[in-house]
């Protein structure tokens, strides 16, 4: 897998998992929010002059 | 060289350009979001004169009035507990971070989110991974866990890489050194450059050969207090194992700052490089008398502007951090993060680290002359014969009359408050009348003797084993 294509796969991963934590479950809650802030990190460091999700919107 | 060795191959490799145009673009998103969210900053924003959408290029940020601890201190007296710099609604705040030190100034209150969380943990575990930590490594950490920043970004950064953590620092030095060390062969430590020296006299006192019995051991880690050249080369040889710097600030969030694979003696002759986190905060280097930058090997003080920072952002901090300038190119590992020199990272201000405590005179001042029988005082700290950081305060009573029980037991009441309020044991005595100097303009009640001390260790120590 090339560098481009883990960025990819994190950016798809980071938008489902923000739809899953929209549903508000009892058993995600908190959790959920640790994995959506993991992503991001993840993201600005991985692609660091692209674009990314802008802050406090993560969630 | 050493090979560069990173977990993140497009900061490491990217060039200067490629991060100043990355600087630039965060910090426009930054100071709009700051700005629409925060009235502490829209105010200060407006008196400057200065809209988010007029930042064009990295040198605009001095259109914006440095901040101080006492802006935030007096921003948090108004708007208890955060300040109205918090820039998210509180039920988004993961942490509270404080900055080490004590009542008698004030304590900075962080709010970190979730994603301020992860990304303190993950500039330490990028900087583990360049000292050549990996998954599974066993790392001890000898700093105690609390509220302030270092030792908890110590611990999420370990934990994200997946390493094996250790946070041993409520142990004392036998049971850490025992119990913990000899039985577990640590392959990275992270201690105060005055805890490494007690623990090699400790060493030496026992019998241990630290390089036969730690063979594991690759990194140790330091930071809080400046060290000599020959002490670093000293302890390199006795441990068998490298020493990696970090120059850590709760303002940043993260890790301020850290050394790369060249280590902090590179050729074991001088002094090697921290390189800044540039891809998470705006660095500027300032002449503290005329707020501007210095040039290229000259000390000056860090001012940081955070490029990404939810809930407590930070933009333009003067931290009184006094450092020597280097550019990025200086360090051979080909980073294109700017640097400053290891081993001389030291303050503007009277405060003093003192077991990763940030200690103010101001705050012991109070604490000692609260009580109406005492005169004066002064505090001495030191590395001792056994390599322990020791505070010594020696006191003058008032020419009242007064029994040497009474007297006892105000030295006693002193101790006891001081621990509490400073979060450091010292050693209270009486001082003869009249010995102790008096202050008629600046008052200087403290000296550091430490440097000293850790140079004397090694001739106590591991000074007399050959390498």
């Amino acid at each position: 897998m090339t560098p481009d294509e883990i960025v990819e796969r994190l950016r798809t991963m980071l938008a489902q998992t923000q739809e899953l934590a929209l549903q508000r479950h009892p058993a995600l809650e908190g959790d959920i929010q640790i994995v959506l802030a993991i992503l991001t990190d993840k993201l600005r460091h991985l692609d660091p002059t692209g674009s990314y999700p802008p802050p406090v919107e993560y969630e | 060289m050493d090979a560069i060795s990173s977990m993140y191959q497009p900061l490491d490799n990217a060039s200067r350009e490629a991060l100043e145009q990355s600087q630039l673009a965060r910090l426009q998103a930054h100071l709009k979001y700051i700005y629409s969210r925060s009235p502490f900053y829209r105010q200060r924003f407006d008196v400057a004169g200065f809209r988010p959408d007029d930042f064009h290029s990295l040198t605009d940020i001095r259109r914006l009035p440095f901040l101080t601890k006492k802006d935030l201190l007096a921003d948090q007296t108004e708007h208890p507990p955060y300040g109205a710099r918090l820039c998210v609604p509180e039920d988004k705040i993961a942490m509270l971070i404080l900055t080490s030190g004590t009542s008698g100034v004030g304590q900075e209150a962080y709010a970190m989110t979730r994603l301020d969380v992860e990304f303190g943990g993950s500039a330490w575990a990028n900087w583990f991974y360049r000292c050549g930590l990996r998954k599974g490594d066993q790392l001890l950490l000898t700093w105690p866990l609390g509220t302030n920043s270092g030792p908890q970004g110590a611990f999420l950064g370990a934990y994200k890489l997946g390493a094996n953590v250790l946070p041993i620092a409520p142990y004392d030095s036998n049971a850490k050194l025992q119990t913990y060390m000899l039985k577990f062969s640590p392959t990275g430590i992270l201690v105060t450059p005055a805890y490494l020296s007690h623990l090699t006299v400790l060493c030496e006192e026992k019998g241990i050969n630290p390089k036969e019995k730690f063979p594991k051991l690759k990194a140790i880690m330091i930071a809080t207090e400046a060290y000599p050249i020959s002490w670093a080369r000293q302890m390199e040889a006795i441990w068998g194992a490298r020493i990696f710097e970090l120059y850590g600030n709760t303002q940043q969030g993260g890790l301020a700052a850290g050394g790369c694979e060249s280590g902090v003696i590179p050729g074991g002759d001088r002094r090697g490089c921290l390189h800044m986190d540039e891809w998470n905060a705006l660095y500027e280097i300032i002449n503290p008398e005329t707020g501007e930058p210095v040039q290229p090997g000259e000390e000056g003080e860090v001012v940081l502007t955070n490029l990404f920072r939810e809930g407590s952002p930070l933009v333009r901090f003067r931290t009184n951090d006094r450092v020597r300038f280097l550019p990025h190119d200086t360090c051979t590992c080909g980073r294109p993060t700017n640097c400053i020199e290891a081993g001389t990272i030291a303050r503007y201000d009277d405060m003093i680290k003192i077991r990763t405590q940030n200690v103010w005179p101001e705050a012991v001042d109070a604490t000692i002359f609260a009580h109406s029988e005492l005169e004066e005082y002064q505090g001495r700290v030191y590395v001792d014969e056994r390599g322990r950081e020791q505070v010594d305060v020696r006191i003058e009573f008032k020419p009242r009359p007064l029994s040497e029980e009474a007297k006892r037991q105000i030295l006693a009441d002193a101790t006891a408050e001081l621990r509490r309020v400073v979060g450091v044991s010292m050693n209270l005595s009486e001082a003869p009348p009249g010995s102790l100097e008096r202050f008629v303009f600046k008052t200087r009640r403290w000296t550091d003797e430490r440097k000293k001390g850790l140079e004397r260790v090694l001739h106590t120590a591991g000074g007399a084993r050959k390498e």
